[in-house]
């Protein structure tokens, strides 16, 4: 597995300063949403809005200061490779969850364990096993311990 | 009269079946709290059901609830510890000093420390639960919707404690928290916030989502990242005992909090959540001389741990004496009664003293099982930590899959999760905390709700926040949290000064 530096880059105000933006956005789209949220009645003199609004206006004065002073503490992002993998366990969540009813909660697992044992650095024969080992060893806890509904799948009835 | 109906209680919970029902309760309890998918809740739900079709009198039912209860607020420390992952809400703020033990070689200690003072809690709750419960199941009356935002506010003024130098960030990272408990149907005035036509956001983000998603998704991510980079520190168990050292540090901060959590218990509509903060943010305050908490130090450990197992036996003095639960955990609990045609309220210590009696002690025994049941487990799950990251990290996510999944039969909570998770990595790679986003979520629809019921009671009027006795004392207590780091800041510039001119 490769170690070297370039898998990184340094910590870099750039990457503050685009999530201050983005987090500033958030507080702007946040208050608009909060202005356009419809109520026949309340029964109190504050309503639905008010907190929502007063908490837009509160996180942009904080990103506003987290802009001008609050820079430098971030941690280096992951590039190249290892960011290809990093984005791939997300991936592989949101697969699994759109196979869940169709192949069931064991053949899910199966899948997703194998899969990102690979990404952890085993090798196939090992990946294949865990995988087996974690389908066996969850169906048993949530299925037959816990009593926890679980899809079947389809595909396996 | 308590000395009484407790002797009639230990007679009651310590016949063999009983015992026996206790102990099986107890090792269900562990196992559901160290898994981070399953909370007290769902367990005891399903044992509910099983309990009463096997015809145990109302008393057995009690003990056997009680003590998974209890059992899960010792287990939710385990996977905080060791996968920094928390096992159930009350073990969110163990992560904070745990994982950072656990990372140090020092997993065996951490664990057998907060198994300790999860003891230290369980005991003092009971006793607490046994001696003062009609009377501060009264004084929790007292608690109107003032009272209750009064005491968030109180909370949230010892934030000041999670700055750790980055004031800005923790405010973000609150007000975040803050914002998506807005999420929802507004019971006020029934309106929907922020649900972009969701019907599964019509209840709001589930706090079992948002724990998982900001604590498994970031750590499973982070794990790859340190493999990528070789080998981590972390392969290493330490010694299984505390040190008698520990032990003495940090025994004031077990006894203290677990103070704070009876005290949180007993409220309604609190939890092991908000007294682990507390607990945790009081004893940061209290004892970070040396500006070690976040990096492994045992007080901040044991702080949140002896707090929430004291909660747990909290919760029960409003719903034994006032039939009103303390947490989501009792109310279900309250249904089991209501099952036996038991109506809990201030009349069932006088017609049901071995249900009362039975309960109580059973809390110190369960208490007494779990240490002598967890502390030689500490090898055991210890060595969880030996096991290779890539049977580890598939199995974190499949946990956290499968419970998020498991509450809702739905992926849309799991994708939701997914979403939070992959937003609370960023945040992480940004250099902001997760505790501050959790304290927000906790407390922002208690401190909502009450503030407007309470304005709405005064019509607007303001000046009901100040009018009561026990209003004034925690706004008062606030404004010293607040100003706290202030004056603790010019004595010791001040010091530093007088020790320049020597």
């Amino acid at each position: 597995m490769a170690r070297d530096d370039a898998l990184r880059f340094s910590p870099s105000p750039l990457a503050e300063r685009i999530g201050a933006i983005g987090l500033l956005i958030l507080a702007l789209a946040y208050g608009i949403d909060a202005g356009h949220i419809e109520y026949a009645f309340a029964s109190d003199p504050l309503g639905p809005r008010a907190i929502p609004l007063s908490l837009s206006l509160f996180l942009g004065v904080l990103c506003l200061l987290y802009i001008r002073g609050g820079l430098g503490s971030a941690k280096p992002f992951p590039t190249g490779a290892l960011l290809l993998k990093t984005l791939a366990v997300p991936a592989m969540i949101v697969i699994t969850v759109f196979l869940l009813d169709l192949v069931g909660f064991a053949a899910a697992v199966f899948g997703l364990t194998a899969s990102l044992g690979l990404l952890f650095g085993a090798t196939w024969r090992l990946a294949l096993i865990s995988a087996l080992g974690h389908a066996a060893l969850w169906w048993f806890v949530f299925i037959d311990l816990l009593d926890v509904y679980l899809p079947k799948g389809a595909v396996f009835g | 009269m308590a000395l009484d109906y407790l002797m009639h209680g230990f007679a009651v919970a310590l016949s063999m079946q009983n015992l026996a029902i206790g102990f099986v309760g107890c090792f269900i309890g562990t196992m559901v709290g160290a898994l981070p998918a399953i909370g007290p809740i769902n367990a005891i739900a399903l044992l509910v059901p099983i309990a009463y079709t096997m015809e145990f009198p109302a008393e057995s039912t009690m003990i056997l609830l009680a003590s998974v209860y209890c059992g899960a607020e010792y287990g939710g420390r385990i996977s905080s510890i060791l996968l920094n992952v928390p096992g159930d809400a009350g073990a969110v703020m163990s992560a904070l000093e745990g994982y950072p033990l656990a990372r140090q070689g020092r997993a065996g200690e951490a664990l057998s420390l907060s198994g300790l003072s999860s003891f230290v809690g369980g005991v003092i709750g009971a006793l607490g639960l046994a001696f003062f419960a009609p009377f501060l199941a009264g004084l929790a009356t007292g608690f109107g919707p003032a009272e209750y935002f009064a005491l968030t506010v109180f909370a949230f003024a010892t934030l000041g404690s999670m700055f750790g130098g980055r004031p800005v960030k923790t405010l973000i990272g609150c007000t975040l928290g803050l914002m998506l408990a807005t999420v929802g149907l507004d019971a006020t005035s029934g309106a929907y916030r922020f649900t972009f036509d969701q019907a599964e956001l019509g209840d709001g983000i589930e706090f079992v989502v948002l724990v998982i998603g900001l604590f498994s998704i970031p750590e499973a991510l982070i794990m790859l990242e340190n493999q990528a980079e070789g080998p981590t520190a972390i392969k290493t168990l330490g010694r299984m005992l505390a040190r008698a050292d520990d032990i003495r540090k940090s025994a004031g901060t077990a006894l203290r909090s677990a103070i704070i959590g009876f005290a949180v218990g007993v409220l309604p509509g609190t939890g092991a959540s908000v007294s682990g903060v507390i607990a945790y943010m009081t004893a940061k305050r209290l004892s970070d001389t040396e500006r070690t908490f976040g990096k492994g130090d045992v007080r901040g450990l044991v702080a949140p741990e002896a707090a929430n197992n004291a909660t747990a036996c909290g919760a029960f003095a409003p719903m034994l004496t006032l039939g009103v639960p303390g947490s989501g955990t009792t109310a279900v609990m309250l249904g089991a009664l209501m099952l036996y045609n038991i109506q809990p309220g201030p009349m069932l210590l006088s017609e049901r003293p071995e249900l009362v009696g039975g309960l109580v002690a059973s809390l110190f025994i369960a208490n007494v099982m779990l240490i002598i049941l967890n502390l030689p487990l500490v090898t055991l799950f210890a060595h969880i930590l030996l096991i290779p990251n890539w049977v580890l990290a598939p199995g974190i996510l499949v946990l956290s899959i499968v419970g998020v999944y498991a509450a809702h039969a739905s992926g849309f909570s799991v994708l939701l999760m997914l979403g939070i998770g992959m937003t609370g990595w960023l945040l992480r790679k940004l250099g902001f905390g997760m505790a501050p986003i959790i304290l927000g979520f906790v407390l922002g629809s208690v401190m909502e709700t009450n503030l407007r019921n309470a304005l709405a009671i005064s019509g607007g009027d303001a000046s009901i926040l100040f009018q009561s006795e026990i209003c004034i004392a925690l706004w008062l207590m606030a404004a010293a949290m607040a100003i706290l780091p202030f004056v603790t800041s010019l004595r010791q510039s001040g010091k530093r000064q007088g020790s320049k001119e020597t």
